[in-house]
């Protein structure tokens, strides 16, 4: 009988270093989830940051905001938002930007023209385990509709609205007038990214 | 003692690890998908509407509504199945995403539900299907009730505005010259007068 | 220790069973195109299309037009194509109008994101034209299409004779109480164009129409009034107070469906519509051509033949005080007085757009 038990046990030990080893021999980013997992990650996590909070974190020079324009180059020398890191896309998991995106102390912030790149990125960083990261809802079009150019209630809307309303009218003229220029802003450098500690467990298998 | 123990934990592996979902895994890896080309699963108004008013003579395309069964009940695209976005990868769900006979078509409550279900299946492999940006109220308001393919806004992640414009135009433009942008159009599409313009109707 | 032995054979076949199902098979998933059938019957194809999509020449707000004064107040807003000949253009346009000839609009509205803008307007001289165009865009799917009522002759007075002069009473004494009856039901024309899809379709459907001389004038009506079916668009207590002899009565809002009397209309024979001012009739009119009738527009409506009658009736007769306006008009090549197209400047005033507008009062009744 014991032979069976060591065997087993031997098995499993085998087969776990094996899966171990398989996962950190690639110089991959290690999937901290499974897919059937992401997708309960993705509807059950908080995924979005409304303009007005940013325009709120923004305003108090909330130093803890990392934002990351996911838009190409070209759009992002047109215009971008105070302090952004241009990050395309396609290269957000490059190894250069990974201190950037993998971070635990700062808010990470996707955006683009609207929700979509963020959506994706957003997406990507759960599937790596990482956390504190945002996406912008509705982009910078939405943050011209809301921040920028607000829309006067109307009368009968209730005083929330107003005071919204008040709120937006103030970071209009905060962030207007040629203050957030992507050009001016580029030079900035995030604060000295922290590294995240890595997680002991995958997390259980799921398929 | 330890034998049954043994048993057991298993047991409960082989369990855990298979049980009721589908056994897919990431075909692409993270750095991979971030590189994906995004545009190739987007079906387009016009395609949409081409589907939808010829669907009688095929079957071939199959709609997927990604939103909750409550509201899928409230009203629906006719023929589509309802798999709610969070049990894609349930058993049952699995089979129609995998099925290769058929082409899905994907929408959901919102642009970024579509999104996150296209990029799902994009990661683990799956190809044959089309995501429907916006969500049902589009499909509803611009294809079904009203045709409206063209004026109806579709590709949220184009820049609506001139960002800089507006930015140098809100609240007193300090630093920043504007550089609109020099006329163009009008040249091509000029009208001529007709010689003859017989009972013109203008 | 036959116990054991029974947990032993559990214990591998979970194993087996842990293995086997976990291997996944490998999927050979190609990238989807999309190909749809070949439609072969085209014109039953497009009829039908119109039925299920919302039937927009019935709708509520048909025929989508929009007054100056709401075109003044959002100017913004709204992309103005100005339709009229380039020498008409220069002599005074709307400022930021964008010069587009009929033949081009489709082209040009593929060139620009045009949901951008609240609504396109189309502007002509009278309103007819930008009526039959509006009609023509809607039907393929440009939601957001209107035309300008009574075009430049309302916006301002420097282009009111384009209506003025075409208002009389010339054939005032061709008009009859007798009731005529609809044609029997027939057959649709029958059309085929290279298109594949039904989007296809319509378009090319709509390049070949959209700049087609649609109107005739009371005068060539009468001259060969015999090779017209005539079809009177308004309600019918109009109807019976006066009609164009041989003229047949339609509703509006209702007749031009497949499912009620659009059959009924002969596929040998030249069609024209008449309403009041003609805004109605050239939407109409589109509609049908698109459909492979022969359909003209009746100009200027009733207003053209018995004006008078139409004064008296409450008819939509046509008052220059009433409709002419003074505004503010650009004259030159330039769109715009600031030298640069207002189009050009990307403005998006709302990012919901929704294809409904606002209800007008007693839509089937009124008649432009």
């Amino acid at each position: 009988m014991k032979k069976f038990d060591v065997i087993y046990v031997g098995l499993l030990l085998v087969g776990a270093f094996w899966a171990f080893v398989i996962n950190s021999a690639n110089d991959e980013p290690i999937d901290r989830v499974q897919p059937c997992d992401l997708l309960d990650i993705v509807s059950q996590t908080d995924k979005y940051m409304t303009t007005d909070e940013l325009a709120r974190r923004l305003m108090s020079d909330d130093p803890t905001l990392a934002l990351i324009d996911l838009r190409s180059k070209t759009e992002y020398d047109k215009y971008s938002l105070t302090g952004a890191t241009n990050i395309p896309l396609e290269n957000v998991l490059d190894d250069e930007y990974v201190d950037i995106i993998n971070q635990d102390i700062q808010t990470v912030v996707f955006y683009g023209n609207s929700s979509d790149l963020a959506a994706k990125a957003w997406m990507l960083t759960k599937r790596l385990g990482y956390q504190n990261s945002y996406i912008l809802k509705g982009g910078l079009n939405r943050w011209v509709e809301t921040i920028l150019r607000p829309r006067e209630p109307q009368e009968t809307a209730s005083r929330v609205e107003f005071e919204r309303y008040s709120f937006r009218k103030a970071a209009s003229s905060y962030f207007g007038g040629g203050s957030a220029l992507g050009e001016s802003t580029t030079t900035k450098r995030l604060s000295a990214p922290i590294k995240r500690k890595k997680k002991s467990a995958a997390g259980g298998g799921c398929d | 003692m330890k034998k049954y123990i043994i048993i057991y934990l298993v047991g409960i592996l082989a369990l855990t690890s298979c049980n009721s979902k589908e056994s897919r895994s990431f075909v692409l890896t993270p750095k991979e998908a971030a590189k994906a080309n995004s545009q190739t699963n987007i079906i387009s108004p016009q395609l949409l509407g081409d589907i939808y008013y010829s669907r009688n003579n095929t079957t071939i395309y199959q709609f997927i509504d990604l939103r909750t069964p409550q509201v899928f009940e409230n009203g629906h695209v006719k023929n589509a199945i309802n798999i709610p976005f969070r049990t894609m990868t349930r058993n049952k769900s699995c089979r129609y995403f995998l099925n290769q006979d058929v082409i899905n078509i994907i929408y959901g409550e919102s642009t970024e539900q579509a999104i996150f279900a296209g990029f799902f299946l994009q990661q683990i492999g799956v190809k044959n299907y089309f995501i429907v940006l916006g969500n049902y109220d589009f499909i509803k308001d611009n294809i079904i009730d009203h045709y409206n393919v063209y004026s109806a806004h579709y590709n949220p992640e184009i820049a609506q505005y001139d960002y800089a414009r507006i930015v140098a135009e809100t609240a007193g433009a300090r630093n920043y010259a504007s550089s609109p942008k020099a006329a163009k159009p009008a040249a091509t599409f000029k009208r001529k007068k007709k010689s003859a313009a017989g009972g013109g109707c203008d | 220790m036959k116990h054991i032995k029974l947990f032993k054979g559990i214990l591998l076949v979970f194993i087996a069973f842990a293995f086997s199902s976990c291997t996944e098979t490998v999927l050979d998933s190609k990238q989807a195109t999309i190909n749809l059938p070949q439609i072969t019957d085209q014109s039953d194809a497009i009829v039908n299309f119109f039925n299920n999509s919302g039937d927009y020449i019935n709708g509520e707000n048909s025929p989508y037009l929009i007054s100056v004064d709401e075109v003044k107040e959002n100017i913004d807003k709204y992309l103005l194509i100005d339709t009229r000949y380039h020498e008409d253009y220069v002599l005074g346009h709307i400022d930021g109008a964008i010069n587009v000839d009929r033949e081009m609009i489709i082209d040009f509205l593929k060139s620009i994101n045009i949901y951008q803008y609240e609504k396109i307007i189309i502007i002509d001289n009278t309103g007819q034209g930008s009526a039959y165009v509006t009609s023509v865009l809607r039907a393929i799917g440009y939601g957001s299409a209107y035309g300008m009522k009574f075009g430049m002759s309302s916006w301002s007075k420097v282009f009111a004779d384009r209506w003025q002069k075409n208002v009389g009473d010339k054939y005032a004494n061709y008009i009859t109480k007798e009731e005529f009856a609809k044609a029997p039901k027939g057959k649709i024309p029958v059309f085929k164009t290279k298109g594949q899809s039904i989007s296809e379709i319509l378009e090319l459907r709509a390049k070949e129409v959209i700049n087609y001389n649609f109107s005739v004038t009371v005068d060539n009506l009468i001259k060969n009034i015999d090779d017209y079916y005539i079809i009177t668009y308004w309600s019918k207590a109009n109807y019976d107070i006066a009609h164009l002899k041989e003229a047949v009565w339609y509703q509006p809002k209702k007749s031009l469906n497949i499912n009620v009397d659009l059959s009924t209309i002969p596929t040998d024979k030249k069609v024209v519509i008449y309403c009041n001012t003609g805004h109605r009739g050239s939407s109409v009119a589109a509609y049908l051509r698109i459909l492979g009738y022969d359909a003209y527009n009746l100009r200027f409506g009733v207003n053209s033949f018995i004006h008078k009658e139409a004064l008296v009736n409450g008819w939509h007769a046509y008052i220059a005080n009433e409709k002419v306006n003074d505004f503010d008009i650009v004259i030159g090549e330039n769109p715009s007085k600031e030298k640069k197209a207002k189009a050009n400047t990307i403005i998006n005033p709302d990012l919901n757009f929704k294809h409904r507008e606002v209800i007008q009062p007693d839509p089937s009744e009124v008649c432009d």
